[in-house]
């Protein structure tokens, strides 16, 4: 399953593309969409669009086991999940705590509008937050009689503000999300188009393996029984990994997925180990050579009101607890006009570069070797998210 | 001619959220419901109709829906010629509003399913619509056509927009294709979600094709307003 990111502003059709997405691809539910349907043909009406994205939205807020902000479809080739981004804060704060995370993500303009504040912003953050490749979708195309040169324009625009930000552009695509045009089905409007619909360019991005090898951190220790949750790789009986910080080795003697004992797993997993050596809640145990620090740069989202220098925090990294310190803010970014100044705090929206340093050592990785253990929140004295990080 | 088209249930949010301006007309208001303790169907269109609560008189029923009222207690006395179609308190169709509330019943104690629910609900609408457009063809001063689908549909799925935003369609479409001199449009109260389900919400909806620049009004006004109208 591949992750991705909507990028934009709001009013820019991102509800509406989310729909067509999963109507053209017949990914909503069947039952829902049936009951629609009985109910258009009584009344002797057209079932309109407008409705399917009603649906969509019902359906989502009905699975309440799943993220409001994603959403899944599938196409021939393989399945997705579309994490809107309703506000940095929301994202982040799915990203920090591992729900969400998106390697690409799709800006959305409306072609009648241009770029405005919100699209500057979230393109802002995708580069901050590793989603380095961006599909561009012009929509509203209908609203401007599907002319190639109002597309131009915008789409020039664009290539500014993500040349600006060094963000990839993968493709440019002229979309109208209500009438499907290029989203899955091809355009007959707009014939001087000759690129890519919206889903061949998603079916043709390569998910790119990451650098780390096999990694589990440990969640828990019943009588030599070890929970732990397998991020990485495979893991077998008699593999012998690195135990951090310690950096003891230590050797898999047993692996239970669910109340089977099995020779072997891959991950993304959540098992039971027995090993040679005991393991503790916080330990993290690898193949991949991890850094073990009490102080370390970081780029710190703050999401609540103020993160001060010296004060003491806590810092939680999967299973990991430290108290942690912002030693230094060395620079501060912020999401209202985007300009870099210096700071003695963070803000709400602020995005800093600090130095943080912990009572303990902390087991993490970079973002391009592990994204998993490279993301962290900082938590204010009564347990709340203050603050996401990610160390580059 | 005057027009009433009296819609059971009909949310005034509904309507401003998918913008219905065959629904809005040139007026269009919340009206004041909050006189009577529960927003109950029958006593608030016998009250419309009466133009004064009756609350008290309904409620000593054993069984509400036996309740009607004499002509000569409503704002049609004013009328020589008028027409109630399945009006409650007046003209209502006793045998399906009793088999829609037994379907209700069994579609909670898991009898019946939501698709058998709203058939039975779409041929009853179906009916009361072509009565309604018949009654076009001949010379009434007045007429007055209830259609309780939004209600109907409303307990089942006011939750679900997809499904209601048609069925909001379906009533203004049937507004937008009648002219008249004064026209009404109301609801008895209006509905709110629980869940995929809809409950009464203690306030209607009204709107006209003649500004009254009337505020919040409570549904026992609109008698006054449509003798005012006549004269």
């Amino acid at each position: 399953m591949l992750s991705i990111a909507l990028l934009g502003h709001v009013d820019h059709g991102k509800s509406t593309l989310i729909g067509r997405l999963v109507y053209d691809t017949k990914s909503l539910p069947k039952e829902r969409l049936e009951e629609i349907e009985n109910v258009a043909r009584a009344l002797g009406q057209k079932l309109e669009f407008a409705h399917v994205v009603d649906a969509l939205e019902e359906e989502r807020l009905e699975q309440k086991t799943i993220e409001a902000s994603q959403t899944f479809f599938r196409t021939k080739k393989r399945e997705y999940v579309l994490i809107d981004v309703p506000g940095h804060k929301e994202y982040i704060k799915n990203m920090a705590t591992g729900a969400s995370f998106a390697k690409f993500g799709i800006l959305i303009v409306d072609v009648t509008k241009g770029i405005e504040e919100q699209t500057k912003r979230h393109a802002f953050l995708a580069k901050l937050l590793g989603i380095n490749n961006v599909i561009v979708v012009i929509n509203k195309m209908d609203l401007v009689n599907y002319k190639k040169k109002k597309f131009n324009l915008v789409c020039k625009k664009v290539n500014e503000l993500l040349e600006k930000l060094k963000l990839k552009k993968v493709a440019c695509i002229p979309i109208s999300a209500y009438y499907g045009d290029n989203v899955v089905k091809r355009s007959k409007k707009m014939d001087w188009y000759r690129g890519r619909t919206l889903v061949e360019v998603l079916d043709s991005l390569k998910e790119g393996e990451e650098k780390g090898k096999t990694t589990l951190v440990v969640q828990d220790n019943y009588d030599g029984l070890a929970f732990a949750y397998l991020i990485k790789g495979s893991l077998h009986v008699g593999q012998k990994l690195t135990c951090y910080p310690e950096k003891k080795v230590v050797r898999i003697e047993e692996i239970l997925d669910g109340d089977k004992k099995v020779k072997r797993v891959d991950a993304p997993k959540a098992i039971a180990i027995k090993t040679n050596k005991k393991v503790k809640r916080g330990d993290v145990l690898s193949l991949s050579k991890l850094n073990t620090k009490s102080s370390f740069r970081t780029r710190l989202f703050c999401l609540d009101s103020k993160i001060i220098e010296n004060k003491k925090y806590k810092l939680r990294l999967f299973t990991q607890e430290r108290e942690a310190e912002v030693k230094k803010i060395e620079s501060v970014v912020s999401l209202k006009d985007l300009k870099e100044k210096k700071a003695k705090h963070l803000k709400l929206g602020d995005i800093g570069i600090v130095k943080l340093r912990t009572n303990h050592k902390i087991v993490y990785s970079n973002f391009e070797e592990m994204r998993e253990l490279a993301r962290f929140v900082i938590l204010n004295r009564k347990g709340q998210i203050i603050a996401g990080g990610v160390i580059f | 001619m005057i027009l009433i088209l009296a819609y059971d249930g009909l949310e005034y949010n509904y309507v401003g959220e998918f913008n219905l301006k065959g629904l809005m007309q040139k007026d269009f208001g919340k009206t004041d419901i909050s006189e009577f303790s529960e927003p109950r169907t029958m006593v608030l269109w016998s009250s419309f109709l009466a133009g004064k609560n009756l609350e008290k008189r309904i409620l000593k029923l054993k069984n509400i829906w036996k309740f009607k009222l004499k002509p000569k207690e409503t704002f049609f006395k004013h009328f020589k010629k008028w027409k109630a179609i399945d009006v409650p308190g007046l003209t209502h169709k006793e045998e399906e509003h009793e088999l829609e509330r037994k379907l209700l019943k069994m579609y909670f104690e898991e009898n019946l399913s939501i698709k058998e629910y709203d058939k039975i609900v779409f041929e009853h609408h179906k009916e009361n619509k072509e009565e309604f457009f018949k009654s076009l063809e001949e010379d009434y001063e007045i007429i007055m056509a209830y259609f309780p689908l939004a209600d109907l549909i409303g307990h089942l799925s006011f939750g679900l927009k997809s499904k209601m935003r048609l069925v909001y369609k379906e009533l203004e479409s049937i507004a937008k294709k009648v002219e008249a001199d004064f026209k009404l449009i109301i609801s008895d109260h209006g509905m709110k979600a629980v869940g995929r389900y809809g409950d009464h919400s203690n306030y209607g909806f009204w709107s006209t094709n003649k500004k009254l620049g009337t505020k919040n009004p409570k549904i026992t006004d609109f008698a006054t307003l449509i003798l005012n109208f006549s004269k």
